[in-house]
C-alpha cells in the first residue's frame, strides 16, 4: 500500500521479490521461449507500476500481479494464434517434438516438460499457477473467477492429464532407447 | 526443508478436498505433482532488471525518501555503463585537447572546439555502433536512443540504423529503430531505405506503422511495396486496411 501512496521506490522490494516466479510462470507458459518471458515479465511490472491505483489492498498482492501476466499471457496467446499457428493451443508441432524427444528424453524433467507443452492452454496455465509458491489456491481461484473447490479439481484434472501424458512419452522413450540398443547390437554382430 | 515443507502441504490440500479418488489415483497425482513442484523455474536474465530499474528511474519523482534502490538499480543498468564509457571518452579527449593546446598554441580557438565536437561527435557514433551489436535488446534501444538525441548522422549510422530495422530479432528493437529513423526522413538513403524496409517486415506493429509514415511523408515509391506486402494472404486484417488507405492517398 506504500507503493499506491506514492512511495515508488518501495516498488524495486516488490520487484526483486516477484520477478523470479513472474518470468519462471511464463517461461513456462511459452514452452521455454527466453525472450517472450522477458518481455511479458517486464510488461507486468511495467503495468503494475503504471496502474498501481487499481491495487485496493483487498487481496494480496500476489493475487494482482498474477492477474496482470494472466491476461497479458491470453493477449499472448491471441496474437501468436494469429500470427503464427493455426490452432487454439499452442501445442508443440509433431516435427519439434521429435526433435526434441530425439535429444532430451532422457531425463525426467525433460519428459515432465514435454507433457506440460502438449497439454492445452487452461490445463497447462492453472498448473502453472500451483506450481507457483507465492500462490494459494485461493488466490488462483480469485484469478481465474471460480471458486477454490472448482480451481482444485480442474488442478487435479489436468494432473492426472500430465501423468498420462508424462507415462505415455516415458514409454515411447523407453522403446526408442530399447530400438537402437538392439540396432547397435546388431550392427556390432 | 521450508520448500520442501510448502510442496507437502500444497499437496495434502489439493488432495484432502478431493473426493472419489481412488488411491492409486491420489498417489499418480501426489507424484506427477511433487515432481511439478520441484521442477526448478530459471532465474530471469539481467536485462529484465535493466529494463526495469530504467522504467523506475523514470517513474520516481526527485523529492522521493529512499535512494538505495533508486541507486543500486541504477548502478546495475545499462545507462551507468554507457555514462561511465562515455565519461571516460570525453573525459580522455579532454587531456589530448588540452595537451595539444598547450604544445600548438598557434592553432585558433574556433578550429579546436570545430574539432573537439567532431571528435565527441565520432566517439558517440562508434558506440553506438558498438551496442546495436550487444546481445541485450534493452542495450540495443539504448543504443537507438542514443541515436536519437544526434543532432545530425552519418551514413555508417544510418546503414546500422536500417540494418537493426530489418534484421533485429526483437520486435521492440525494430520498431524503436523505426521511430528513430523517421527524424531523419530529410537524407535521401533513410527514405530510401524505409521503403526497401517495407516488403521485408513481419510485424504487423511494424507494417502499420510503416503505412502511417508512408502516408505522411506522400512517398509515392512504397506502393508496389505495400502491394507486395498485400500479396500475403496471412496478412493482419487491420493491417491491410491501413495499407489500402495508404495506397489509395499515394495513388
Amino acid at each position: 500500500m506504500e507503493v499506491v501512496d506514492g512511495n515508488i521506490d518501495r516498488f524495486g522490494i516488490l520487484y526483486e521479490r516477484y520477478k523470479t516466479p513472474v518470468y519462471g510462470y511464463f517461461y513456462k507458459l511459452t514452452s521455454g521461449n527466453s525472450q517472450a518471458s522477458e518481455d511479458l515479465s517486464h510488461n507486468v511490472f511495467f503495468k503494475a507500476l503504471k496502474y498501481k491505483h487499481s491495487f485496493k489492498g483487498t487481496g494480496t498482492f500476489a493475487r494482482w500481479l498474477f492477474s496482470i501476466a494472466h491476461n497479458l499471457g491470453i493477449d499472448y496467446l491471441r496474437k501468436n494464434t494469429l500470427y503464427h499457428t493455426d490452432k487454439i493451443d499452442p501445442e508443440l508441432k509433431d516435427e519439434e517434438i521429435n526433435g526434441t524427444e530425439r535429444l532430451e528424453l532422457k531425463e525426467s524433467k525433460a519428459i515432465l516438460n514435454l507433457s506440460l507443452n502438449k497439454l492445452k492452454y487452461s490445463d497447462r496455465e492453472i498448473l502453472i499457477m500451483a506450481k507457483i509458491r507465492e500462490l494459494k489456491y485461493s488466490e488462483i481461484a480469485e484469478i481465474n473467477k471460480c471458486s477454490e473447490s472448482a480451481v482444485k479439481t480442474r488442478i487435479c484434472r489436468a494432473l492426472k492429464k500430465l501423468k498420462d501424458l508424462y507415462v505415455e512419452f516415458e514409454k515411447t522413450s523407453y522403446e526408442k532407447k530399447e530400438y537402437y540398443r538392439t540396432k547397435d547390437q546388431g550392427s556390432a554382430k | 526443508m521450508k520448500k520442501k515443507n510448502i510442496t507437502e502441504r500444497k499437496i495434502r490440500d489439493l488432495l484432502n478436498d478431493q473426493k472419489g479418488l481412488s488411491a492409486e489415483q491420489k498417489r499418480d497425482i501426489e507424484e506427477i505433482y511433487d515432481m511439478l513442484l520441484n521442477d526448478d523455474i530459471p532465474e530471469p536474465p539481467d536485462s529484465l532488471d535493466d529494463r526495469f530499474y530504467s522504467i523506475m528511474k523514470d517513474k520516481i519523482p526527485e523529492d522521493n525518501g529512499n535512494y538505495r534502490i533508486r541507486l543500486s538499480g541504477f548502478l546495475k543498468s545499462d545507462s551507468f555503463r554507457v555514462m561511465t564509457r562515455i565519461a571516460a571518452g570525453i573525459a580522455l579527449f579532454i587531456i589530448g585537447w588540452f595537451g595539444a593546446r598547450i604544445t600548438d598554441s598557434a592553432q585558433s580557438g574556433e578550429k579546436q572546439l570545430a574539432e573537439l565536437t567532431r571528435e565527441v561527435s565520432g566517439l558517440r557514433q562508434s558506440l553506438v555502433i558498438t551496442m546495436l551489436s550487444q546481445d541485450s535488446p534493452s542495450e540495443r534501444i539504448q543504443a537507438v536512443n542514443m541515436v536519437s538525441e544526434m543532432n545530425e548522422v552519418d551514413s555508417k549510422i544510418i546503414e546500422s540504423m536500417l540494418s537493426t530495422l530489418n534484421n533485429d530479432s526483437n520486435d521492440n528493437v525494430r520498431l524503436v529503430a523505426l521511430e528513430t529513423l523517421t527524424l531523419y526522413v530529410d537524407y535521401p538513403e533513410v527514405r530510401e531505405g524505409l521503403v526497401k524496409s517495407i516488403s521485408i517486415q513481419k510485424s504487423p506493429l511494424i507494417q502499420y506503422r510503416l503505412a502511417e509514415i508512408m502516408q505522411a511523408l506522400q512517398e509515392g515509391r512504397s506502393v508496389p511495396e505495400f502491394q507486395k506486402v498485400l500479396n500475403d494472404i496471412t496478412l493482419d486484417y487491420s493491417v491491410r486496411e491501413r495499407i489500402n488507405e495508404t495506397i489509395e492517398v499515394l495513388l
